[in-house]
């Protein structure tokens, strides 16, 4: 392998340690709910045992519970999850350098090289593993590969607990069987256009040419020629310093209930902007492109994104760019299920103001962000997401 | 790029911990490790037999300590803020 990268994606993260925390759950069906109220939230993980029920993440909790009226429930409490995450990624750093936490439960390492020191780079896998089962009992699963985007198909073919190397050379035998939507970034939409070109399976990509994927696909057909290829058009970014700054900054809900009302709705999208805000603050970062998504029971998913001159780390000017989005693709009144706000394009903080209203308004968010630091967070919060509480 | 299955929010603006019950511990601090010992709850003195897991919390400058302990027959989520310096044990 010229190129070693692992994937580590821990299974079932959120409930394997509400289990290895109270041992009374270990074993049982498990459902970690995104809010305490069972009846009014949606599953943020579930455990093996309630999986092999058919409950699966994002489901609604009641839907949940029909499947299996025996499950355990507990809240999602996300500083238990924050905290072991945190740890993980230190530990990983035993392990290479070049150490990238993708999300909270998953992380990639740039291995290459690294089997000199530690035998092979299977060996690397298994003891990534064992230490953490060691020190955090609980499991994930490893997979390695000469890019990002096989090493993670190959962490998820040997699920839970894992330990998989997928050769460059092995990957058209070993994903003869995969269907092209378990490919990761190849959504619902981009797997019916495939489809529809009788491409169903991951071998079948290399039925087209690079130029047919770009006629038909546009940008992302030369990724899916690359992928057909097992290679990965990214380029590999790794973060060894706590300090790497973001390439975005976004935030989501799925909220308890359907909202309706337009003063709910930008409620919640004060609150997104908010959170958005503050971190881009904290990274001392602007952006110019703001992105709304929104999810609604009757039309599914809806996004866009909209580029504006000026960059902005405000929170009321993000909600303002919100709104913006917002009257485009809603035009009339319609329940919400969940909803996302995301910064992107984004550049160091300036700090020239044209309007002297605007450089009063940056103290006072760096104020309020500085109490909330001191004394956690949303100490200080915008009245007008007060109502947000009564929903709850 | 948002998930659409995104498995958990943000914690919302709520504060919980004011209604945990304060509890008295005896805890040996060595080596910048907290190791609870002992704790009353109810009148009734709790061994801890072990301490099962072990996690922090930051809520501004102020860190919770929390252990998942048992006392050999129930599991305790109990938690000690370096601000106030007050053990609290978890409801629910």
């Amino acid at each position: 392998m010229d190129k070693a990268i692992l994937h580590l994606d821990m299974d079932a993260f959120f409930a394997s340690i509400e289990q290895a925390i109270d041992p009374r759950l270990a074993g049982r069906p498990l459902i970690v709910g995104s809010r305490e109220d069972k009846n009014r939230t949606v599953v943020a993980a579930a455990s093996y045992e309630a999986k092999a029920y058919g409950i699966e993440s994002g489901m609604s909790c009641k839907e949940a519970f029909r499947l299996c009226p025996d499950a355990e429930f507990v809240p999602a409490d996300s500083s238990k999850y924050l905290y072991v995450s945190e740890k993980i990624f230190e530990l990983l750093k035993d392990f290479s350098p070049q150490v990238e936490r993708a999300s909270v439960d998953e992380f990639y390492l740039d291995i290459t090289g690294c089997e000199r020191i530690f035998g092979s780079y299977e060996n690397i896998g298994l003891l990534i593993k064992e230490r953490i089962k060691r020190e955090f009992k609980i499991t994930g699963s490893v997979g390695i590969s000469e890019n990002r985007l096989f090493a993670k198909i190959a962490s998820k073919l040997k699920k839970p607990d894992g330990n998989f190397i997928l050769h460059k050379n092995d990957i058209q035998e070993t994903l003869k069987d995969l269907p092209v939507e378990k490919i990761p970034g190849i959504g619902r939409f981009l797997k019916e256009r495939l489809n529809r070109l009788g491409i169903f399976k991951y071998p079948e990509l290399s039925k087209l040419k690079r130029e047919e994927y770009y006629r038909e696909f546009g940008k992302i057909g030369l990724w899916l020629f690359a992928v057909s290829r097992g290679e990965d058009s990214d380029k590999i970014t790794f973060y060894s310093s706590e300090d790497s700054l973001p390439k975005s900054v976004g935030h989501s809900y799925t909220l308890p209930e359907n909202i309706y009302r337009r003063e709910e709705v930008e409620a919640w999208l004060r609150l997104l902007c908010e959170m958005v805000g503050v971190r881009l603050r904290s990274y001392k970062l602007e952006s110019k492109t703001t992105h709304l998504f929104l999810r609604m029971p009757d039309l599914g998913f809806l996004s866009k994104q909209k580029n504006f001159h000026e960059p902005t780390s405000n929170s009321k000017e993000l909600l303002l760019r919100a709104k913006v989005i917002l009257d485009i693709l809603i035009k009339k009144p319609t329940y919400i299920r969940a909803l996302g706000v995301s910064a992107s394009e984004l550049s160091p903080i300036s700090s020239s103001y044209i309007f002297d209203s605007q450089k009063r308004y940056a103290e006072l968010s760096n104020f309020i962000d500085s109490v909330n630091s001191r004394f956690g967070e949303w100490t200080i919060f915008p009245a007008s997401i007060t109502n947000i509480y009564k929903s709850i | 790029m948002f998930n659409p299955n995104a498995r958990w929010d943000r914690p919302l603006p709520q504060n919980n911990q004011t209604c945990d019950e304060c509890i008295e511990v005896e805890a040996i601090f060595e080596k910048g490790k907290i190791i609870p010992i002992w704790f009353s709850l109810g009148g009734m003195r709790h061994e801890i037999k072990e301490i099962i897991y072990r996690w922090q919390e930051r809520k501004g400058q102020e860190v919770l300590y929390y252990f998942s302990v048992s006392d050999g027959e129930e599991v305790y989520q109990i938690y000690f803020s370096n601000k106030t310096f007050v053990w609290r044990i978890r409801n629910g």
